[in-house]
């Protein structure tokens, strides 16, 4: 019994230190986070080659994008033979004077683990400089790992031996723990990497982007400024003409000329939206985040929209006091004006109503305050409603609301800019609800 | 009628880059039967050298300018900051004549002394309308 026991430690002992080795491994992996390679496999060839009981040990990748064979640590090797190896002789796996009888090469190229338990009976090849600074006569077996990640095998561990090996099971089962434990490390931070390779690349798309955006709001800005130009040129030439010729104009020829003078018309309108809408997306800078009184501005807007409120025969309701809200003035008001003027123009009641209410609802963010400015008019039909933000959108024709189309793209952009947002409740012939956020006046 | 006359022959330094607008406003001036003569620059450089030229020969300054904003080489409001800023072209006074809608543009033409903030219309009757107000108002500038 005692003499079981003794004849048994030893082998337990070696078990044992085995499991310490693969401790440490581990623990050193799990700390690197980086794809600081050559710091895992130093701290990792040393535990590792010294429990197998291998005499010379070389961790070797395939860097991409020649496939060179690169040798990120050694065990029993100078550190002169991993600097000559990697940038001298700079081999690749298509180098000629590569073999895939080299045991390395053999398990990545196969992706399995390459044992040979004795090098007299196999064939097998090394690299001069392997041969020079080992003297491969010496070498009795050799194990080989790869290291595979994602299906593709990136590099392998290779253990040579003095002594010849009979790598039973648990030799084999040790040999490859560790393996697993290198190659999930390699894994994780090639993950990673990935991850922050995607995370650079998401931001510079960002980045661009912003800049695209950038231009094109200054080219509106720009273009509508400078076609403006010619258009007053031409207005301004068709008026001399039409004060000319008018009278020498025949019926159709009149006709003709009109519809030359309603174009040039509609196109002014247009470039007028379009430059209302580069406004609303240029920063004035300094007045983007005003105190904006509603109440004060509210009264402005009526006392703008007089005419257009008496010819309609409209009214406009709303609650006594207002809250503040933060924004450029200007802007602020085009939303309301828009809004309000859209409610009492698309209506065909006796009398159009507007009525503004605030709509404090508790999915706003906190520093988002809700409006609705609800109408008696038209309404718009259910398959529209995704249409009348865009740019342009008319849902009638020039003959029954004039128009280009442009305010409700204007208000959207100009509450985009307040990350703001705005939607419709609406239904044909039943009047619409606008509801939209304005930042809040913090105290 | 003297001060009738006097008006006719108001003379005028338009800065104006636009050909066509140069023209509007010579058309406008014609068919309203005003007659004005015209000096002409088209850049902003070439009507401060201009009023050098006219200051330095000791000629006699035009009684009106008429400023676009938009110039090549040195803009309409520069073109303004010079003019109201040097003592002996200060006194003339200065319209700026301008196709701009920039609330902006029309603040600094007058913090940097413009008599009048005109916006160019587009039809040739407001032309009319306008070069006959200019005209007729000179003297009050």
């Amino acid at each position: 019994m005692n003499c079981e026991l003794k004849l048994k430690t030893p082998s337990l002992e070696k078990t044992l230190k085995k499991l310490k080795a693969i401790e440490d491994i581990s623990y050193a992996c799990s700390n690197l986070f980086t794809s600081d390679m050559p710091t895992v496999s130093e701290k990792v060839m040393k535990p590792f080659c010294e429990l197998a009981g291998c005499d010379v040990g070389v961790f070797m990748l395939l860097k991409k994008p020649q496939e060179q064979i690169y040798i990120i640590s050694t065990y029993g090797l100078s550190q002169t033979f991993i600097e000559t190896y990697n940038t001298k002789l700079k081999y690749t796996i298509h180098s000629e004077d590569v073999s895939e009888y080299w045991p390395s090469l053999r398990s990545v190229l196969r992706k399995q683990i390459v044992l040979i338990k004795d090098t007299t009976t196999r064939k097998v090849e090394y690299s001069k400089l392997f041969r020079n600074s080992v003297g491969p006569e010496t070498i009795r077996s050799i194990a080989s790992v790869p290291i595979v990640v994602n299906n593709e095998a990136i590099g392998a561990i290779t253990l040579y031996y003095r002594k010849p090996q009979d790598f039973d099971d648990e030799e084999l089962s040790f040999i490859k723990a560790t393996t697993n434990i290198i190659t999930g490390t390699i894994e994780r931070n090639h993950l990673l990497e990935t991850a922050k390779k995607s995370e650079r690349e998401l931001a510079q798309a960002n980045e661009v982007l912003k800049h695209v955006n950038q231009e094109l709001d200054s080219f509106v800005y720009i273009a509508s400024h400078d076609l403006r130009e010619p258009l007053r040129t031409i207005e301004s030439f068709v008026s001399i003409v039409q004060d000319r010729m008018s009278k020498n104009l025949d019926k159709e020829n009149n006709d003709y000329f009109m519809r030359i003078v309603n174009a040039t018309r509609r196109m002014r309108k247009l470039i007028q939206d379009l430059t209302h809408l580069a406004r609303a997306t240029k920063d004035t800078k300094e007045k983007e985040r005003e105190v904006v009184d509603l109440n004060l501005l509210l009264n402005e807007i009526q006392f703008e929209l007089t005419a257009f409120i008496q010819n309609k025969n409209a009214e406009i309701i709303m609650p006594d006091k207002l809250p503040n809200v933060i924004g450029n003035k200007e802007k602020i008001t085009s939303v309301f004006k828009n809004l309000i003027a859209n409610g009492i123009k698309f209506n065909k009641s006796e009398k159009p109503r507007i009525i503004i209410t605030l709509d404090n609802d508790a999915n706003f963010d906190t520093d988002k305050i809700g409006f609705c400015i609800e109408d008696n008019g038209i309404g718009i039909e259910q398959e529209y409603q995704g249409k009348i933000f865009e740019l342009f959108q008319r849902l009638h024709s020039q003959d029954e609301y004039e128009g280009t189309g442009a305010g409700l793209a204007i208000v959207k952009k100009i509450l985009e800019k307040y990350n703001c947002e705005i939607c419709v409740e609406s239904d044909k012939g039943k009047g619409s609800k606008f509801y939209f956020t304005l930042p809040k006046e913090i105290n | 009628m003297n001060a009738e006359l006097k008006l006719k022959m108001l003379d005028i330094l338009l800065v104006e880059d636009n050909p066509d607008d140069v023209l509007l406003t010579e058309l406008a001036i014609k068919e309203s039967n005003i007659q004005g003569s015209f000096t002409l620059a088209n850049n902003g450089k070439a009507a401060l050298e201009i009023l050098n030229d006219i200051v330095s020969t000791g000629e006699k300054l035009p009684d009106l300018i008429l400023l676009d904003i938009n110039l090549p080489k040195v803009n309409g409001l520069e073109v303004l900051k010079e003019i109201k800023s040097n003592k002996s072209t200060s006194i003339i006074p200065t319209i700026v004549f301008t196709s701009s809608d920039a609330m902006s543009d029309m603040r600094s033409s007058y913090e940097n002394g413009a008599e009048l903030y005109i916006r160019k219309p587009n039809n040739i009757q407001e032309y009319k309308k306008i070069m006959k107000y200019i005209v007729e108002n000179s003297f009050r500038f």
